[in-house]
């Protein structure tokens, strides 16, 4: 530090030696990858210029011990526009860049700051230990809404990806399944011919299921709820249907079905099908083949339930947490992969999501005695908010 | 709302003979459904683009059209309203066929005078059921 400089305040420093920070910060920026930016200098200037004014500014004003800690975590208040560090994120993810590129330009505006500062005037020791601990906490949150802004994109845009292959999927597999249908209602072609293509056929359906359910998926994930249409129904009607259907598909196996209730309740009938086809074929696809598939509907005052019952291997206890979320059953590498995890398993998350817009609840159950039982609970009536769109 | 609705045949009566103009760029898609309707008893007229179903149209006089949205030239859409427009085609049944059942695009084909909204892979069992119904129980 030199005696002969005065001492300046890192707040005035910055907003009197912008061009120069800036210059550092562009130098680094262009030795990351891909060297090719889309954005220009002038585009490139304007969020860090914003960034650094608003973080000078925010060091000029008095701030209370609370929000101090709430910004070093992360946490101010947000702001209903976007602030420059969510457009710079943005920019960033159009021009390529990953999420530790977007860290580091972070790094190296901090590190030109403070290297500019310290090195051109002479810091006062009382006051300067503040404005750093403040100027970091202006970096970390302006941090904090890029990473979170990148990712949220990355996730939509995933999500995108995948509901536009699912529709894409949609187009030949509407081309199988009417090859199948023409070859089953012909008449004059060998039965073993015909049921090769039923079971063509009754792939295509499962497939057909598949797609929707990743549809849903997409459209869910990111917090939307999954649409109902509630109306007077018969849920041991539906079930029975369901049932019926799933025993015609898999003619080898047992499904008992209990219907414990007569009474009308007030459902989505298309949508609670799905749920008890996706809990079923679920049951199907993990229980023991010659063990049966156990439905069984229950009531009590308010509540209607179904359990669907498979003997099959119990549900390691760490994995049972997540048997309603996919995506957080494939963040953990698992060496011992079960035959659980050969598929997606979005049909339970999707049941479960249905079951909550009906304002129910679903929960699992596994052990050595019982085997593995899901079991739903719903509200005999709406409560009002849902029942706006009845028909 | 959009849904092909349940109708029954009508009593005693030979099962119909619909005309139907089925348009979609998918060859294979639209070759099949053709060869299944025909099986049916049918009389099919083909098209793979929204334009060339229009010219279609107006020499086969269809009773029903299958319209996919997604095609080059001419998408669904347009085609559906320009299919009213034709003189003697105003009362026409259009039939949406496609991969998109969301709630944007089952909006935009009702606006654009779509009757109804089939849903890839589309069920046989239905089409069958709404091409041997009776016409007259629908609303207008």
């Amino acid at each position: 530090m030199r005696q002969n400089t005065p001492s300046v305040r890192l707040s005035d420093f910055i907003l009197a030696n912008l061009e120069p920070i800036m210059q550092a910060w562009e130098d680094f920026a262009r030795t990351i990858e891909p060297p090719a930016l889309t954005m220009d200098d002038t585009e490139l200037r304007d969020h860090a210029t914003l960034m650094l004014r608003a973080i000078a500014l925010d060091l000029t004003m008095p701030q209370s011990g609370l929000e101090r800690h709430e910004k070093s975590q992360g946490r101010a208040p947000d702001a209903k526009e976007d602030t420059a560090a969510e457009t710079h994120a943005e920019a960033r993810l159009l021009s390529g860049y990953s999420v530790e590129q977007l860290v580091s330009e972070y790094r190296a505006l901090r590190s030109s700051v403070l290297y500019l500062w310290t090195s051109r005037t002479t810091v006062d020791l009382a006051t300067g230990m503040d404005d750093v601990t403040r100027f970091n906490e202006g970096i970390d949150q302006a941090l904090a809404e890029s990473v979170a802004r990148y990712a949220k994109m990355v996730k939509q845009s995933e999500n995108m990806f995948l509901a536009i292959l699912g529709h894409d999927l949609r187009n030949p597999l509407g081309t199988v399944i009417t090859g199948a249908t023409y070859i089953m209602r012909a008449t004059d072609v060998p039965s073993k011919y015909v049921l090769a293509a039923t079971r063509i056929f009754n792939s295509g359906q499962r497939m057909g299921k598949l797609i929707a359910d990743l549809i849903d998926f997409t459209r869910t994930h990111l917090g939307a709820a999954i649409p109902i249409k509630p109306k007077r129904m018969n849920l041991a009607e539906v079930c029975l249907n369901v049932v019926d259907e799933l025993r015609t598909s898999h003619p080898e196996r047992i499904i008992d079905f209990d219907p414990g209730i007569r009474e009308d309740i007030h459902g989505d009938d298309a949508r609670l099908a799905q749920v008890l086809s996706n809990m079923i074929g679920n049951a199907l696809q993990y229980g023991t083949p010659d063990e049966p598939v156990k439905v069984k509907l229950s009531s009590t005052a308010q509540h209607v339930g179904i359990a669907v019952n498979n003997l099959g291997p119990v549900i390691p206890a760490k994995k049972i947490g997540s048997v309603f979320d996919p995506l957080v059953r494939f963040a953990v590498p698992d060496d011992a992969a079960d035959a659980r995890d050969t598929s997606l398993g979005i049909g339970m998350y999707i049941a479960r999501q249905i079951v909550i817009a009906h304002a129910g609840t679903m929960k699992v159950e596994s052990n050595e005695k019982d085997g593995t039982t899901f079991t739903l609970s719903l509200p005999r009536r709406l409560p009002p908010r849902l029942r706006a769109g009845e028909q | 709302m959009m849904d092909l609705p349940r109708l029954a045949p009508r009593d005693g009566a030979a099962l119909p003979s619909r005309r139907v103009l089925l348009v979609d760029d998918n060859d294979d898609a639209r070759d099949l459904m053709s060869i299944v309707l025909e099986l049916h008893g049918h009389r099919v007229a083909m098209a793979d683009n929204g334009l060339a179903g229009l010219e279609k149209a107006r020499a086969f006089m269809p009773d029903v059209v299958f319209l996919d949205l997604g095609m080059p030239v001419m998408d669904g859409f347009e085609t559906a309203a320009a299919l009213r427009r034709i003189p003697g085609l105003e009362q026409v049944w259009i039939i949406a066929l496609s991969g998109w059942n969301d709630q944007a695009t089952l909006a935009r084909t009702r606006h654009a005078g779509f009757d109804y909204h089939l849903t890839k892979p589309a069920n046989f069992d239905i089409i069958d059921n709404f091409l041997y119904g009776d016409w007259a129980q629908l609303p207008r």
